[in-house]
Order: structure tokens, then C-alpha cells, then sequence
């Protein structure tokens, strides 16, 4: 992987807060609508479930893929997001 | 196959940890992903025929893992559970493990090749293919029997159920004498999940290295949390059913079975229960090490022998790995004492080793017909030779001897020995009447000549005369009469010093050169640094001379000069304005060094005899034009307010952040006179503030003032901050207190006493 993205610095910089679902690195509008229809409309809700699945890459991934449809890409991102941001804040 | 689906929550969870996956919760959202995974592994499970060698390549990854982390084990277990189960698709998604996966499966393959092809592993395989058909008829009747299982409760029927159908495939003689079903159910199940994985290879050589020991203490680990799926155990009962009794694997896996079991149903036998404990016991000594092929028995008996394995290898570890720490200054250590060992052997081989057996030597006989020949002088008879060879052996080691005693113990026996000498130690030790022996010593003393070899001279010296080249004798012709007044006496120059003795006698002298050398480096190093003492010290009181005049000058020129007449000051009296009361005695040789300076080095300085108010003084007459352009700037003192710095204004803070200032402007380049500016500073302010602390830097050209807290210091800030002072505009800064403390480190913390200025405050501007 070639650095990180803008989106990834900026949400592991800090707290998430508040902060939407669509704030996650690899989850933009498409996914975040999806995510919002099956009830996770906050950031925190995703990490309490990445939290559930301990942090396992390939279950986060496998779930990220079924309750969006998001592409191995994508869920790879927000998993790497989530865990650097656990290893800063948590 | 049944329908996962439609499984509840807790029996897809122990379903999961049955595959050896970690135990997670399954909620509403994490149960879809949860049946998702149970089904790939169980599709992975019937599969892993095909699959066989990615498992091994998966396994011993997975120990290679397990090296790097073991701090973060609880982290790293869950982990390191999974992977093994892993379908081949889903490797490549987990970066950690399948990373390793490529690296080792290289490694693990030869090894697996030279392990099939020893005829135990191949006898073995083959049979485990058998067992591994009927594993995976196992396999996949075992959701159906989960649910008799857990409804009656009862462990043994499981085992039965499974033991029924391992029992007729499983090859009876691998499994020697079995009485209990029990047993035969154990190994029966650890030779089912050996086949099945077929890994043995990473087990080839059990005993040998870390790699070994680190796998086991993965087991171990594994065996202790709880969660551990059958195909770890399987891992590790392969290697031990590799080796020659399949026994060895049992009590192990065994355990571990009966703690999962124990999970989900609470009854267990006593042997069961007995089992447990000892692996408890044996997992929580954290061994290094798990010999198999020779522990196993004394295990099953006793746990003993054991901890005493452990504890071996663990000393063992240490031993190596202090030795190894180490190596480089036990080398240098071990190459530094070679080489003193070499450079004594060196040593002592230099010392001539001069035998006293004189082997050959040159006889110069007394031939009749030559007239030059003297018998007793310059020749010897055939029949007195042997006689002076018989006397020249004692007397040798006597001399010898007592060179030693000179040179070593310094003791006051000559080393010398005159004939007398000679005869009296020759009669004492033989009984030879004295004319033999002087006869004897006669013509031994021609053969000495003769054979310089022998490391005897003979010397012609007084007793009190140190020998010298000069009075060896070389001739016995011409000794004369001087052999009465200076008698001839026979000595070893060079004796064969013993070696202790030579030792000492070197090192005394080399200590004795060392002291010497190093009093010349003291006297050397004092006469230097007293030298260094005393031109710091006179440049120290010409700096003070200079400074003093600076000030008189100061002084002088901003004096009283309000008439014309009475332009002078009065010498004592400028001495008593500059030196303190406390200095005065100790500056007195100073002042007069000044003074003289003025009087011979300044021309608008005229001394004066004046009298002033009755008395005679020696004043001093400021001659020198009031208006030249230099006596203006040196006109040193508040010239008045630039701008107001009201509390309110724009660049003055509303309250002080530190106690500490910093002022510019006050001093000029080349600044000598600091005390002078030291005396504004505190004539301005301190009658209105607490000042702890007031230095001027003349390098940085600032003055710096530490009062007793904030308050005082926005008072002196107020007080200063936008003064003339000598012509330049003064602007003052607050200085954070740990730079202060910084640059003066010795400045006071608290008052009192408070700085007060000697003079009154002069100057007409203070507000």
C-alpha cells in the first residue's frame, strides 16, 4: 500500500466523536447510505461492530461486503482506518 | 449436511470453536458473517485432502508467527487460532499470516520430502489415509450427532459414538494393548486428526532447537486456552504418532479434548479430571521444552523428571546465551592474558642460560722446553688439572651464590672472593691444607684466563673499589707488587639470577622510573599551573585597574561642576562613591594602582591640593573640555520618558507573566562600566520594587533584573520600558523565569534581602 489516504490522516488524527459513517476512509456516499439504511449512521457504530468481530480483518471485511456490498478495496480501507485509529485512541 | 442457518446463536459459537475458531460474540449482526464463515470451514474441512500440504505450509507459519508476538499473546491467540482453518480463497486476505505462509512453506517442503521418506512416516501415512476417509465420514456426521451429544449429557456416549466408528478402521497393532474403549477412542481420534492434517513434517526433528521448543510452547498454549479446535491437537499428536508408540500423543490431546468437551457438558470422569490437572500443571510450567520420545512415560506417572527437564534447558539457555553476550570481551580478555603469557615466555627465554657444568675448555699446558712458561703464572701441569677443575666446581656455585645474595637480598657479603677468602671456605667445607689450595687456586686462576666462558674474572681492587674494566686482570705476568696492596679476587659479573629475583628486581626499577617520571610531570604540571595562576591573576587586577579609572573618569566627568572653581573632587571621596564599605581594605592596592594610572596616564586629570572645608585634600580636577562630543554620551543617566506605558496601553501587558526582565538599550559596546548601569537600573526602580537579582551582560548588551514576583516586575517594566538612558531609547521585555534561571543559574529564588541602590536616586525624573 502506498501511504494512506487524506480521508484515513484526517479520521485517525483525532477522536471520531460524532462523526458520520461517510467520515471512514473507503466508505463515500454510496456506501454510506447503505450503511445508514441498515442502521449504522455513525462512525462509532461501525467500530462498535469491528470491535465485536475483534478486529479480524477478514470478518470485518466479510460483513462489510454483506451489509453494503462494498468491495474488498473499500472494507480493506475502513479496517485499516478503524485499527489505526484503535491503536491511537483506544 | 445441515442447514447452519438455522442453528441458534450458541450452537453456531461452539460449533465455530469446534473448528478451532475464537470464540466471538454472535449477534444480530455478526450472525450472518458467523454462518458464512462456519460453512466455508466446514466445506474447508471435507476438502482438506486436497489440501494437505497447504495446511502443513499454514501450520508452521503459524509457528513462525508465534515467535514475533508473545508479549501480546491474548491478541495474538485469537489470531493464531484461525489461520489453520483457513480455506485456501480467504489466505490471501490476511496479510500477517499468509505472509509468512509463502516464506515457510518453502523451508517445510524439503523437509516434509526427507520426512516421507523414512519408512515409519510413509508406513504412517498410509494408514492415515485410511483414517482420514473415515474422519471425514466423521466429519460430517458430526452435526448430526452434536445434537445427541449435548441431549444426553453424557461424555462417554460421544466417545463411544466416535470410537464406534474409528475403532474397526484404525490398524489395532499401531494401538498395542487397549483394554478400555476410553483409550481407544484417544488414540484412535489423535490418529484421526494426524492423518488428517498430515503434518508430520514439521515435527522431523522433535528434540532439536528453538524452532522445536517454540512449537510446543504454541501447543502448550493452545492446550491452556480453552478454545483450541481439534486441529492443533492433530498437529501435535502427528508428530508423536510419527515416532514409535502413538501413546505418547494421547494424554495431551486427550486433555485438551476433555477441556472442550468439559465446556459443553459438566460431567468428566476422574481420570479425565486427573489428566487435566497434570497438563494444567505442565502447561503452567511454561517449559521450553517437551521431549516426547523420552518423557513420556515418567509423565504419565509423575511430573517430576519433567520440571527437572525444564529446568535444564533453561540453564542451558543461559549458559549459552551468557557465553555468547560476551564473546567479544572474553576474546579480548583471553587474547590480552596470551599475550602476557607470551611476552614472560619471551622474557625469561632472553635470560642467558649460562650452564656451570664447563664442558669444554682450553688447558694450557706447561711445556718444559718453552722458556716463557711459568708454572702457576701462565701454565698449568697435566697432574695439577684435574685438582683446579675439582676446585673450580664449588667455588663456582660459591660465587655464584654470592652474587645472588648481593644483588638480591642486598646483603653486605662481598661478591668477591680474595684467596684467603678461597682457602677459608675450601678448608671449611673439605679439610685441604692451605698450600694445596693456594696452589690449586693458582692454576685455576691461569684457567679462568684461559676460558672467559666460564663468566669468572679475576679482579685487582681494593674492597672498597667498585670493579670496573680497568682492573680486570688479564695477565698474571704483571700483577706486581700492587697484589699486596690490591689483592686479586675471582667473581661472577653475570650471575644466573633466579627468575623471582630478576622479577623484582625489575620491577622495583621500573616503578622507581615511573615515581620519578611522574614527580617530573607534577613539578612540570604545578609550575605550569601556577604560572597559569598568576598571569590570570595579574590580568585580573589590570582589568580592575581599568575599570576602577573607568569609574573615576565616570565620575570626574559628570562630577560637580557648577563653578568654575570648584570643579574637583576630593580623591578618598570617589574611592568611598565606587569601593564598598566591605572592599575597601582588600581594594586598597588597587585603588593606588588606579590612582597612580590617573596620575601618570591621564592629561585631563590634574591632582591637586585643595582645602575643603578646613582640611587638606589631594582632589582631583576634571581639565578636560565639558563639551567634547564623548563626554555627552558618557553622560550616563535617565534623560527622560519617551512614551507614557500606562496599564492600558497597547503594548504593555495588563499584568506580568514573569518575575524577570530583560533590558535593552542600557549598555553600550565596549561597556566597561556595568556597575555604573547596575546602579541606574536599581536607583530607577528599587525604591519602588523588590529586585532579587540585577546582572549586565555586555556581550549580549542587555541588562537582566529578577524581582521578588510578577507585581514587581510590571513595576519595574513601567519604570523603565521607554526611558532615554545615556542618549539610546531603553526597551524592556518580560523573560520567562526558566531562561533566567538558565543564564543565572545562582541568581536568588527569594528575598529578602532586596537589591537597593548606593546612591539615593538622583535623577530628577523619578515619578
Amino acid at each position: 500500500m502506498s501511504g494512506t489516504s487524506q480521508k484515513h490522516r484526517n479520521f485517525v488524527a483525532e477522536p471520531m466523536g460524532d462523526k458520520p459513517v461517510t467520515d471512514l476512509a473507503g466508505v463515500g456516499d454510496v456506501l454510506g447510505g447503505r450503511l445508514k439504511n441498515a442502521g449504522f449512521d455513525k462512525a462509532f457504530v461501525v467500530l462498535g461492530q469491528f470491535l465485536v468481530l475483534k478486529k479480524n480483518k477478514e470478518l470485518f471485511q466479510e460483513w462489510m461486503k454483506d451489509v453494503c456490498s462494498a468491495s474488498s478495496k473499500q472494507s480493506s480501507d475502513c479496517w485499516q482506518c478503524l485499527n489505526d485509529w484503535c491503536e491511537e485512541f483506544l | 449436511m445441515v442447514d447452519v442457518d438455522k442453528l441458534s446463536d450458541a450452537e453456531i459459537r461452539s460449533k465455530l470453536m469446534e473448528y478451532g475458531f475464537p470464540a466471538l460474540p454472535i449477534t444480530g449482526t455478526t450472525r450472518k458473517v458467523m454462518v458464512k464463515k462456519l460453512k466455508l470451514l466446514m466445506e474447508n474441512k471435507s476438502s482438506t485432502k486436497a489440501d494437505g500440504r497447504r495446511s502443513l505450509g499454514r501450520y508452521s507459519s503459524e509457528d513462525d508467527s508465534d515467535n514475533e508476538v508473545k508479549a501480546a499473546k491474548n491478541k495474538r491467540r485469537v489470531t493464531m487460532a484461525a489461520p489453520p482453518m483457513q480455506p485456501p480463497p480467504v489466505k490471501p486476505t490476511l496479510k500477517k499470516t499468509t505472509r509468512i505462509v509463502e516464506t515457510t512453506i518453502e523451508e517445510d517442503i524439503p523437509k516434509k520430502e526427507t520426512r516421507s521418506n523414512t519408512s515409519v512416516s510413509s508406513s504412517f501415512s498410509r494408514s492415515s489415509r485410511l483414517v482420514r476417509k473415515a474422519q471425514d465420514e466423521f466429519d460430517t456426521g458430526s452435526e448430526s450427532e452434536s445434537e445427541i451429544i449435548r441431549n444426553s449429557h453424557n461424555l462417554s456416549s460421544e466417545k463411544d459414538n466416535k470410537t464406534a466408528k474409528q475403532y474397526p478402521i484404525s490398524p489395532s497393532s499401531n494401538f498395542g494393548v487397549r483394554e478400555s474403549p476410553k483409550k481407544t477412542f484417544e488414540s484412535s481420534y489423535s490418529r484421526t486428526f494426524s492423518s488428517s492434517s498430515d503434518r508430520p513434517a514439521a515435527f522431523s526433528s522433535p528434540l532439536s532447537g528453538d524452532a522445536t521448543n517454540e512449537r510446543l510452547n504454541q501447543i502448550r498454549s493452545r492446550l491452556s486456552l480453552g478454545t483450541t479446535g481439534p486441529d492443533k491437537v492433530s498437529s501435535y499428536s502427528s508428530v508423536s504418532s510419527a515416532g514409535p508408540s502413538v501413546d505418547k500423543a494421547e494424554t495431551p490431546f486427550l486433555s485438551n479434548f476433555t477441556r472442550r468437551l468439559s465446556q459443553l457438558s459438566a460431567s468428566k470422569t476422574n481420570d479425565y479430571t486427573y489428566r487435566n490437572e497434570a497438563i494444567k500443571e505442565h502447561d503452567s510450567n511454561g517449559a521450553t521444552s517437551y521431549p516426547r520420545t523420552t518423557q513420556y512415560t515418567s509423565f504419565r506417572s509423575t511430573l517430576k523428571p519433567r520440571e527437572y527437564q525444564y529446568d535444564y534447558n533453561k540453564v542451558n539457555r543461559n549458559g549459552g546465551n551468557l557465553l555468547k553476550d560476551n564473546l567479544v570481551p572474553f576474546t579480548v580478555l583471553g587474547v590480552a592474558v596470551l599475550f602476557f603469557f607470551f611476552v614472560g615466555f619471551i622474557y625469561l627465554g632472553m635470560r642467558s642460560d649460562t650452564s656451570l657444568e664447563p664442558t669444554g675448555y682450553k688447558v694450557p699446558h706447561c711445556d718444559s722446553t718453552n722458556t716463557n712458561h711459568m708454572r702457576g703464572v701462565n701454565c698449568v701441569l697435566e697432574g695439577d688439572l684435574e685438582k683446579a677443575i675439582n676446585l673450580l666446581k664449588p667455588l663456582r656455585t660459591e660465587l655464584n651464590d654470592r652474587a645472588i645474595r648481593k644483588i638480591c637480598e642486598n646483603s653486605k657479603i662481598s661478591d668477591r672472593m680474595e684467596d684467603k677468602d678461597v682457602v677459608a671456605f675450601v678448608q671449611g667445607k673439605f679439610g685441604v691444607e692451605e698450600s694445596r689450595v693456594l696452589t690449586d687456586l693458582r692454576n685455576l686462576q691461569v684457567l679462568i684466563l684461559k676460558n672467559p666462558s666460564w663468566g669468572i674474572s679475576i679482579v685487582q681492587a681494593g674492597p672498597d673499589e667498585e670493579i670496573t674494566e680497568k682492573n680486570f686482570v688479564k695477565n698474571l705476568d704483571n700483577l706486581g707488587f700492587e697484589r699486596v696492596t690490591k689483592p686479586i679476587s675471582l667473581t661472577i659479573l653475570k650471575p644466573n639470577i633466579p627468575w623471582t629475583c630478576s622479577l623484582t628486581n625489575k620491577i622495583f626499577l621500573l616503578t622507581k622510573t615511573t615515581l620519578i617520571i611522574v614527580a617530573i610531570f607534577l613539578v612540570l604540571y604545578l609550575f605550569n599551573f601556577l604560572y597559569k595562576k598568576y598571569t590570570d591573576y595579574q590580568k585580573r587586577q589590570r582589568n580592575e585597574v581599568i575599570c576602577l579609572v573607568e569609574k573615576i573618569l565616570d565620575i570626574l566627568q559628570s562630577g560637580p561642576s557648577n563653578e568654575g572653581d570648584n570643579n574637583y573632587v576630593v580623591i578618598n571621596h570617589v574611592r568611598d562613591m565606587i569601593i564598598p564599605v566591605n572592599e575597601r581594605r582588600a581594594k586598597e592596592k588597587i585603588w593606588k594602582q588606579a590612582v597612580e594610572f590617573i596620575n601618570e596616564n591621564e592629561s585631563r586629570v590634574r591632582t591637586e591640593n585643595q582645602v575643603v572645608q578646613g582640611e587638606e585634600y589631594y582632589v582631583w580636577r576634571w581639565v578636560g573640555s565639558s563639551n567634547l562630543s564623548m563626554n555627552t554620551s558618557k553622560n550616563k543617566s535617565w534623560q527622560g520618558q519617551a512614551f507614557e506605558t500606562q496599564t492600558g496601553a497597547v503594548n504593555s501587558l495588563p499584568c506580568s507573566p514573569t518575575p524577570c526582565l530583560k533590558i535593552r538599550g542600557m549598555v553600550e559596546d565596549g561597556d566597561r562600566n556595568t556597575q555604573l548601569i547596575r546602579e541606574a537600573v536599581l536607583s530607577k526602580c528599587s525604591s519602588k520594587c523588590r529586585i532579587l537579582h540585577c546582572a549586565v551582560d555586555t556581550n549580549m548588551k542587555c541588562v537582566y533584573l529578577k524581582c521578588a514576583d510578577t507585581g514587581d516586575a510590571a513595576v519595574a517594566y513601567h519604570n523603565l520600558h521607554g526611558w532615554w538612558y545615556a542618549g539610546q531609547l531603553v526597551t524592556v521585555k518580560y523573560l520567562r523565569l526558566e531562561r533566567y534561571m538558565q543564564r543565572f543559574p545562582d541568581s536568588p529564588i527569594s528575598g529578602p534581602p532586596y537589591l537597593k541602590a548606593t546612591l539615593p536616586a538622583s535623577d530628577g525624573w523619578a515619578n
